[in-house]
């Protein structure tokens, strides 16, 4: 459904800039047929040709899919720069082109080795001559990417190279195709040795955000019973609900101790902390090359929060909280019950910009 | 010369004859039967006598009497010799005398046969050679076609002509052979052309002249004179708009330069860009030039304003190919904007002002021969919207906010010297910040473009019709590209000293050949930084759909560039046929020198690479022939190569390719003109270019370092064009202007050819304006556009990391949006007094109230597609106050 809005019909003004916007009333916030979520990946980043756990999380206006018939792949061929998607189409298209992973839910699978040189800063190769080149630490050196003649893959916004993972969800009748993506640890693309070795005391390998929980503001800040911890909250029709998405916040220090392999603690150091590195399940802090100023920076994650409803309605779709506001905990968002009683599935997905994400269900009886 | 003056002699002769008979007469009735005269003859029709060829070597005077019968009914029975002058007067006498006729005698009362004597005079006089005009004219005003009196027109020394009030001059008795004519005056800008003169010929002419605008009564106008010679060649193919003709068509709200927008082969910009689409050609393909200084734009953002005030315009010209050598460096189009010559009484100027923003100029002479003019214009939409909406409209769309200034300055060195100054700048800010709760959805925008330039000119016109001119020019560009699209940052900083320099020497060789030649350098030393996605800003040829948000990685570079070109050039005019068939071949070479400051992306831990440079020379031959068969009809052609340099930003090691040559192109043409009348014009005319090396992005999934543009586009366009022209006369204006068109694309061998983003199959406008009386002006404009090319959105995947959809796309450019129809009106009232004018205007746009598709946008799981549509019914009211 479309409707028009007539942006300003006043005298004299932009003649050609400003014009009529039609507003989509589908939001993504409302589950009304099988979608696919969140995927998931344990650990969050990993080196190339580690193994790594994959999860998924597929809904439908009936709640959640707990055995949807997904395929997992990896896709080998990088992007050409012509397009402007996150992956290579053909990657869906040409099942040559990607490497079988599993199936089911909770799929496990090992980076290819080669993730760096296709997907990361060191030399590209071709598809099908994939590389022994692990990546780790190797393209630091400038000199090696000076002398070959490929143009790696730039990183994201926070230095990040992901390894393309190719989902073909089905759900019933439903078709969904899905891009995945595993945060792989590579070099830090132009950057000094010693810009590389600060590079890793400040930056850990990210880990994922841990969603701590679903609170109702307006209701004694009772919390929202997940699916699988017991008795939905009961609802009256067409309630407002407040409600706030927690996680833990990180230490701004490193302390050593305290669980968390902080930047600058090691397992030398801290090995009580970093022996099994454990994030602080926040708004992480990283270290990051600046491309211009070839600099480095220190940075916190932002940290998103998509929202999700079979029925009712959210005020927004998405909330979060920026870089900046890395000491924040929460973030609110409003629901509305529907006005006729059932039940009501919600969904929150907790997601960092590097690459890392967490997920509750949460059932609501709407009286 | 001999002639004969004996008109006069004869007829007292007649008139002295019939009292001499009346005395005979009366005598012989009195003897025999007393009749009465009772009335005498009457010479009703006087028959001349040629003077006698061979009395002529003697040229006397003589006279012949004699003695003519005439009957009752008034003719000449006889006619008998009494007293001889010599046989060759007698028979001329005898042979005129019975030719004449007689109303007759009457005697009695009745009519009668009489005899009278009648006496002939010849009168031989040599009459003085009476001054015969063999040379005349008419000067009048080039648009409205009214004659202009008071114009002064010499002939080289031999004597002077002013025009009357119907603007007509003569000259009596100029002699045969060449001469060189000044059409000057005290307040008028003296040009001379040349005119040859030929035995038993009267050469007749027409010359039009430009008023520069209309002038409170009692004033006089400062004239600048399209005739000139050597007669400057125009563009083959050209559409010419004068400045009191585009400041009435509708939609431009008074902007005379927005006008091309409105001319053929122009394809409609998409909205909100004020892009330049000439004949399939990218934007950046067209050059705009003011007075022979180059500029990188005509338009503020969102085209809602040209960067050059329109008051300081004679006109307006656009060729969209097959131009001369005298320009280059651009594969589409060619825009050039003539300033006009500044009054040289009085201070004159304006200010207007309407809801966008405001503009005032002032203009002066400093003294008798310096004169100077400046003018200004700032926007100010952003508070205007504020007065009239609750809602930040910043949040919606970027509003412009602007300005643009120019100063012009004259100075008159001598007889037909002189030297201007011209500097004008322009600046364009766009901002938009647009918070949300959701970090991905977190935007920015800020654009800035602003350029200044300073140029100086010389002028001079020698005696022998020739000219010269000179015209260096330096400047700097400034542009600054901010996005910030969630976490993905995006930034483009480039700024730029441009300089140039531009002479040519124009003058005429024999009677038929005209030639020009010159020197065209343009340079550039630009710094450039850019950060972000490579994919952002979308290129032509991509996959990509309006709004969608950037790819997640990003890169940063920093980098110089310098681009220089020096292009020798010439062109001659063979003139045949009487001056119907002009041939004009033309060459032009130039060298390129592009660097760029690295050859591959930088590092700082490893010493630099160096620097790339590439020379390139180009070879450009032009040729353009016209042929005027009829007086009404002509027809045209031309050919040409031309070649581009590549794009600073472009020369990136990180997000382009340093070591890009120039692009190449080659336009042909060919058409007609027919003048169905004095004022309305047909023309037509079929083209088809074809480029080369254009630069596209690499569809490798590897592609080599610092090569992520590559030069294997091609690209060709084809179609015709009409334009259907009624010029302004007796307050009518307007003109119908159709293009039929396909332009396409091939961005890498082996693929096909695809449709061109901004390919639009048909291009009509219908524009009129015209003059109700009393100060009244109503203007309609009509258009319709094909819409742009878009590549469907077949399906979608999600991306999980990111959490949103990304399009998978179909067949590329194989959709397009719908037609775009819409109707303009502009009604005015024009104010008169004694030394200023006023015009208050309300220009309205889509009167209709149509929803014209602009854009396609999609859901956000590109389920669902729909229209950004343009504006609704839009009331634009303005004023204007001119003295």
């Amino acid at each position: 459904m479309v409707s028009r809005r007539k942006a300003l019909s006043l005298a004299g003004l932009l003649a050609s800039a400003v014009a009529c916007t039609p507003e989509f009333t589908d939001r993504s916030s409302a589950v009304t047929g099988a979608r696919v979520l969140a995927i998931g990946s344990s650990p969050a980043e990993a080196l190339p040709g580690s193994d790594v756990t994959y999860k998924i999380l597929v809904v439908d206006a009936n709640g959640l899919l707990k055995s949807p018939n997904v395929s997992w792949s990896y896709c080998t061929q990088p992007k050409p720069t012509n397009e402007l998607n996150d992956v290579a189409t053909a990657c869906f298209e040409n099942s040559a082109l990607s490497l079988p992973l599993g199936f089911g839910v909770t799929p496990k699978g090992t980076l290819p080795i080669n993730g760096c040189a296709q997907f990361g800063p060191d030399v590209p190769q071709p598809a099908s001559s994939p590389s022994s080149n692990s990546g780790m630490g190797a393209s630091s050196s400038g000199s090696a990417i000076h002398q070959t003649q490929g143009r790696p893959t730039d990183p994201d916004s926070t230095d990040g190279y992901y390894q393309p993972v190719i989902l073909r969800v089905t759900a019933g009748a439903d078709r969904i195709p899905t891009l995945g993506e595993t945060r792989i640890t590579c070099g830090l693309a132009g950057s000094t040795g010693e810009q590389f070795e600060a590079y890793n005391r400040a930056t850990k390998r990210n880990e994922n955000p841990q969603l701590l929980g679903v609170t109702i503001n307006n209701m004694q800040d009772s919390a929202l019973a997940t699916l699988d911890a017991g008795e939905p909250l009961q609802v009256a029709a067409s309630a407002h609900l407040s409600l706030r998405a927690s996680w833990p916040a990180c230490p701004t220090k490193p302390q050593c101790g305290d669980g968390i392999c902080s930047p600058g603690e090691a397992v030398q150091d801290c090995p009580d902390d970093c022996t099994t590195p454990k994030g602080c399940g926040g708004s992480e802090p990283f270290a990051y090359l600046d491309p211009e100023s070839h600099e480095l920076v220190d940075r916190h994650e932002s940290i998103r929060v998509s929202w999700f409803a079979t029925r009712g309605s959210f005020d927004t779709d998405h909330t979060g909280r920026q870089e900046g506001e890395f000491t924040e905990t929460s973030s609110d968002d409003t629901w509305s019950a529907p006005s006729e009683a059932g039940p009501a599935f919600i969904w929150v997905v907790l997601r960092d910009d590097r690459g890392g994400v967490d997920w509750q269900s949460f059932r609501v009886d709407v009286r | 010369m001999v002639k004969k003056v004996l008109g006069a002699a004869l007829l007292l002769a007649s008139l002295c004859a019939p009292r001499a008979v009346l005395a005979q007469a009366n005598s012989a009735e009195t003897q025999a039967h007393q009749p009465k005269l009772t009335k005498l003859p009457r010479l009703v029709h006087f028959e001349e006598a040629p003077y006698p060829e061979t009395e002529k070597s003697a040229g006397k005077t003589a006279s012949v009497v004699l003695q003519i019968a005439i009957d009752d009914k008034g003719r000449v029975a006889d006619a008998v010799v009494q007293q001889s002058a010599g046989p060759a007067f007698d028979q001329a006498a005898l042979d005129a005398v019975k030719k004449f006729s007689f109303d007759p005698a009457e005697i009695d009362n009745r009519p009668a046969p009489v005899k009278i004597t009648y006496r002939y005079d010849f009168v031989f006089t040599v009459e003085a050679p009476t001054p015969v005009i063999n040379y005349d004219g008419y000067i009048k005003n080039r648009f409205s076609k009214q004659p202009i009196a008071g114009v002064k027109v010499s002939i080289d020394g031999l004597g002077d002509a002013t025009t009357d009030e119907l603007g007509h001059f003569e000259f009596k008795e100029v002699p045969l052979g060449k001469h060189i004519i000044t059409i000057s005056g005290a307040k008028l800008t003296t040009v001379t052309t040349e005119e040859e003169l030929e035995k038993g010929k009267k050469l007749s002419v027409k010359y039009a002249l430009e008023p520069q605008e209309d002038v409170p009564a009692g004033e006089e106008s400062d004239l600048e004179i399209v005739v000139v010679a050597p007669k400057i060649q125009k563009e083959v193919v050209s559409t010419e708009i004068k400045t009191e003709e585009g400041r009435r068509v509708p939609g431009t709200q008074g902007d005379t330069l927005k006008v091309v927008q409105n001319l053929p082969g122009v394809a409609r910009a998409s909205f909100g860009s004020g892009q330049l689409v000439v004949w399939g050609a990218a934007p950046q393909d067209t050059r705009i030039y003011v007075d022979g200084i180059h500029i990188p734009l005509l338009y503020h953002g969102g085209g809602l304003r040209s960067v050059f005030a329109g008051d300081l315009v004679r006109a307006i010209n656009l060729a969209p190919g097959g131009y001369g050598s005298e320009y280059g460096r651009g594969l589409g189009g060619l825009v050039t904007i003539d300033t006009r010559a500044l009054r040289t009484t009085g201070v004159h100027g304006f200010v207007a002002a309407d809801v966008i923003d405001s503009a005032a100029m002032v203009e002066a002479p400093v003294s008798s021969s310096t004169r100077f003019a400046i003018a200004a214009r700032k926007s100010y939409l952003d508070r205007s919207l504020s007065l009239v909406t609750n809602k930040d409209v910043g949040d919606f769309v970027p509003i412009p906010d602007y300005y643009d200034a120019q100063i012009k300055l004259s100075h008159d060195i001598g007889h037909n010297e002189s030297v201007e100054l011209l500097a004008l700048t322009s600046r364009d800010a766009l901002t938009r910040t647009l918070t949300n709760q959701d970090p991905a959805q977190d935007k920015s925008d800020y654009t800035l473009t602003s350029f200044s330039r300073v140029g100086l000119s010389y002028k001079r016109q020698l005696d022998d019709g020739s000219s010269v001119l000179l015209t260096p020019w330096l400047g700097v560009d400034h542009t600054k590209s901010q996005e910030s699209f969630g976490g993905t940052p995006t930034q483009l900083d480039s700024k730029s000293t441009v300089f140039g320099f531009r002479s040519a020497w124009r003058g005429r060789l024999s009677d038929h050949i005209v030639t020009t030649v010159g020197l065209d350098v343009e340079g550039s030393r630009s710094a450039l930084n850019r950060r972000g996605s490579i994919t952002l800003p979308a290129r032509e040829g991509d996959y990509a759909v309006f709004g969608q948000p950037p790819g997640g990685q990003v890169n940063g570079d920093t980098w110089d560039t310098t681009i220089l070109s020096v292009a020798p050039y010439a062109q001659t005019d063979f003139a045949f046929f009487g001056d119907r068939l002009h041939v004009v071949p033309g060459l032009r070479i130039e060298p390129f020198v592009t660097t760029a400051s690295h050859r591959l992306p930088t590092r700082p831990d490893s010493p630099g690479i160096g620097g790339v440079t590439h020379e390139t020379s180009a070879l450009d031959p032009r040729l353009s022939a016209s042929y005027q068969m009829l007086p009404r009809l002509g027809f045209k052609a031309a050919f040409g190569y031309y070649h581009q340099s590549p794009q600073p930003a472009d020369l990136s090691a990180v997000f382009g390719n340093p070591q890009l040559d120039i692009e190449h192109a080659y336009q042909l043409l060919g058409g007609a003109n027919v003048k169905l009348s004095e004022h309305v014009s047909l023309e037509e005319v079929v083209f088809y270019t074809k480029s080369s090396n254009l630069v596209t992005r690499s569809d490798s999934s590897t592609p080599l370092l610092a090569e992520a543009l590559v030069q294997s586009g091609e690209g060709r366009a084809y179609g015709t064009q009409i334009l259907l022209r009624h010029e302004l006369t007796a307050g009518f204006f307007g003109w119908i202007s159709y293009t039929l068109m396909r332009s396409e694309r091939k961005d890498h061998p082996g693929l096909d050819w695809r449709l061109f983003d901004f390919d639009q199959t048909h291009v009509a406008t219908v524009v009129a304006s015209y003059e109700l009386g009393r100060g009244f002006e109503l203007g309609a404009r009509f258009r319709y556009a094909t819409g742009f090319p878009r590549t469907p959105v077949t399906h979608a995947f999600y991306s999980a990391r990111r959490d949103l959809y990304e399009p998978s796309f179909g067949s590329q450019n194989s959709q397009r949006i719908p037609a775009f129809v819409q109707a303009d009106a502009r009604i005015a009232k024009r104010f008169n007094g004694a030394w200023w004018k006023a015009e208050v205007y309300l220009d309205v746009q889509n009167v209709t109230d149509r929803d014209n598709p602009e854009e396609v946008v999609y859901d956000y799981k590109y389920g669902k597609r729909a229209y950004i549509t343009g504006l609704p019914t839009l009331p634009v009211f303005g004023a204007r106050f001119e003295w």
